[in-house]
């Protein structure tokens, strides 16, 4: 768990120091982490997408197709 | 089995009273022979190019891409003893059943036989494939959205010319032309026979040999057997079997795309699992057939610093494009990026992979072959393709990669991020080299049809209107079907074959019995 944070944090600070911006890099982030973690960091980066409903309760946001509970708030 | 280049033939023409003449040795063409073979019947196989590859024979198959971006025409196949298997990667699996029905959202589709009437050849085209036994479907993994978990088999892969010339060579009732070039079909009858073909050679295109047979196959392949006939417009202007315009029209390939990429919550049990949907699913979202292909891709090792200039790159418009344009080619950000290498390094890569498809192509008459000025060393015509999709195909692949996305979430087994141009039709589709392309399938060009006009050939692979010309091969698959087309071809070389032997069998009885009434007549008249 300590290496992963470190990772993360590496990764983010390469990322603002680069100027590229956590949007540039929020599809391989994300990856970093599994489960909750890994649908709290996207919601997070994802925030700056339009939310497309689709139906059956999923939602796509940035060509990600997730479940309504997978963004917070909920939509 | 007898061996000859054409140009060494004395001979003007070829008339050993051969029961069939299978024109190419790619599968269908080496199984059917085989099969007649077995049967007891004489065969005259033609093969245009040499026992290996050579340049000059494969420069026959050159021509121009005019629709969407394809590999080069003499890429896409082979041109020597074994035809296109040469190159085959042995990829196998049957189509479905519902590939055989009539779908009312999806125009002309439907075959005139069923999937029972190619099953009886199954066991002898795995045999032929070399491929191990095993179900083809596994279960019904999702019901609620419709998807099934299919899988394929694959052959070691079987080169059909190594493999069974041997045996073919061992047959003494057949006779194998080297360099034989079909460049006419010559028809008599009031236009309802082949009366011969005129063959030349690479060689010395100078010389034109006939060659006669009772029964004729062309096995030339997806592309070249619409040539062939479009090429011999002497006797009827449109060409043999276009009466109607069909020959060359609806153009199949296989498209192949990556979807998305998918993020793995739990480690999935196979590394590459295969999915298809349920008749429900194709009712349902009014589209075709397809292949899933779900990859998992741990082990993949990263260049660390060669990730980190690459995600600085992508993440940097400007800078993309500028390199874009110096390579001359685009810069894949899909691939797996810095942090993920940096990940790899330290041990905590997560289960990634990719999505990606493998779809029956809609009928469209726009996709085609058609002939074009340009004449290769023989003098026949080259031809263009124009490869077209149609919005059912783009339809296709957005529900396919939307709903397999939805039931990998709802079964909390990952997410899948569906790659742009799926969802955004204002994003440019990757082309062939790029990401997508085909599978070197080509299919449908002289389609199998209850009707002449809708298609080329009847549902024994008859060409409409000519007694004794036949067609083996994927060019006369109805519709294509999202499973890689070997399988099936060797089923109909096989149906084919038992269809030819019936014929010949049937044309020599009466004969037969006609000589054994004469000969118990005259046996009759010694004893009274």
């Amino acid at each position: 768990m300590i290496a992963r944070r470190r990772v993360l944090i590496g990764a983010s600070v390469l990322a603002v120091g680069t100027g590229v911006g956590l949007w540039a890099l929020h599809p391989k982030v994300v990856l970093i982490l599994r489960r909750r973690r890994f649908l709290e960091a996207l919601s997070k980066g994802l925030w700056r997408y339009p939310v497309r409903h689709l139906e059956d309760g999923f939602v796509m946001v940035d060509g990600w197709i997730l479940k309504s509970g997978d963004l917070a708030p909920t939509p | 089995m007898t061996e000859i280049r054409l140009g060494e033939l004395s001979e003007h023409s070829v008339d050993g009273n051969f029961d069939v003449c299978v024109c190419g040795t790619g599968p269908a063409g080496i199984t059917l022979a085989m099969r007649l073979i077995e049967r007891g019947h004489s065969v005259l196989l033609l093969e245009g190019g040499s026992e290996t590859f050579t340049e000059i024979s494969q420069s026959i198959y050159k021509g121009r891409n005019v629709g969407l971006n394809y590999y080069d025409l003499d890429i896409t196949r082979l041109r020597y003893f074994g035809g296109t298997s040469n190159h085959w990667a042995g990829w196998c699996r049957p189509l479905d059943a519902h590939d055989f029905e009539a779908r009312a959202h999806h125009h002309l589709s439907g075959w005139p036989i069923r999937k029972s009437d190619l099953d009886p050849y199954a066991a002898e085209a795995e045999a032929i494939l070399e491929i191990p036994t095993g179900p083809w479907e596994e279960e019904l993994w999702d019901a609620a959205e419709g998807f099934r978990k299919i899988a394929f088999r694959f052959s070691p892969p079987v080169r059909f010319g190594e493999k069974y010339g041997p045996r073919l060579a061992r047959s003494p009732r057949t006779l194998l032309i080297l360099d034989a070039n079909v460049v006419d079909i010559r028809l008599s009858d009031g236009l309802s026979r082949v009366d011969h073909l005129v063959c030349r050679s690479l060689a010395d295109p100078g010389v034109a040999k006939r060659v006669r047979s009772r029964f004729f196959v062309l096995c030339f392949g997806g592309l070249e057997n619409p040539r062939i006939l479009l090429n011999c417009n002497r006797q009827i202007p449109a060409g043999i079997g276009n009466e109607r315009g069909n020959v060359g029209r609806y153009f199949c390939e296989h498209p192949h795309f990556t979807l998305g990429n998918v993020v793995f919550f739990d480690e999935p049990g196979e590394k590459l699992q295969f999915f298809s949907p349920t008749t429900g699913f194709m009712e349902k979202w009014k589209v075709l057939n397809f292949g899933l292909r779900l990859r998992s891709d741990r082990e993949r090792r990263t260049n660390v610093l060669l990730e980190a200039l690459r995600s600085a790159l992508c993440g940097m418009p400007p800078a993309k494009r500028f390199l874009d344009a110096a390579r001359g080619r685009k810069l894949r950000c899909f691939e797996k990026g810095f942090v993920d290498a940096v990940r790899e390094w330290a041990g905590v890569a997560p289960m990634v992979g990719w999505l990606r498809i493998a779809a029956e192509q809609a009928l469209n008459p726009e996709s085609r072959v058609f002939l074009i000025r340009e004449t290769d060393r023989l003098g026949l015509r080259r031809i263009a393709l124009d490869w077209r999709l149609t919005e059912m195909d783009y339809r296709t692949f957005h529900a396919a990669a939307k709903r397999f996305a939805m039931a990998l979430a709802r079964r909390e087994l990952g997410r899948i991020r569906i790659v742009e141009w799926v969802y955004d039709p204002r994003a440019p589709v990757p082309t062939v080299g790029e990401d997508g392309g085909g599978g070197n399938h080509h299919m449908c060009t002289t389609r199998m049809a209850a009707a002449p006009e809708e298609g080329v050939v009847d549902r024994n692979c008859r060409v409409f209107g000519i007694d004794n010309l036949y067609i083996g091969g994927s060019s006369v698959f109805a519709t294509s079907g999202h499973a890689n087309p070997t399988y099936t071809i060797v089923q109909l070389a096989l149906r084919l074959a038992d269809h030819l032997h019936a014929r010949l069998r049937a044309e020599t009885q009466p004969v037969r019995s006609i000589r054994r009434r004469e000969s118990e007549a005259a046996a009759g008249s010694r004893f009274r």
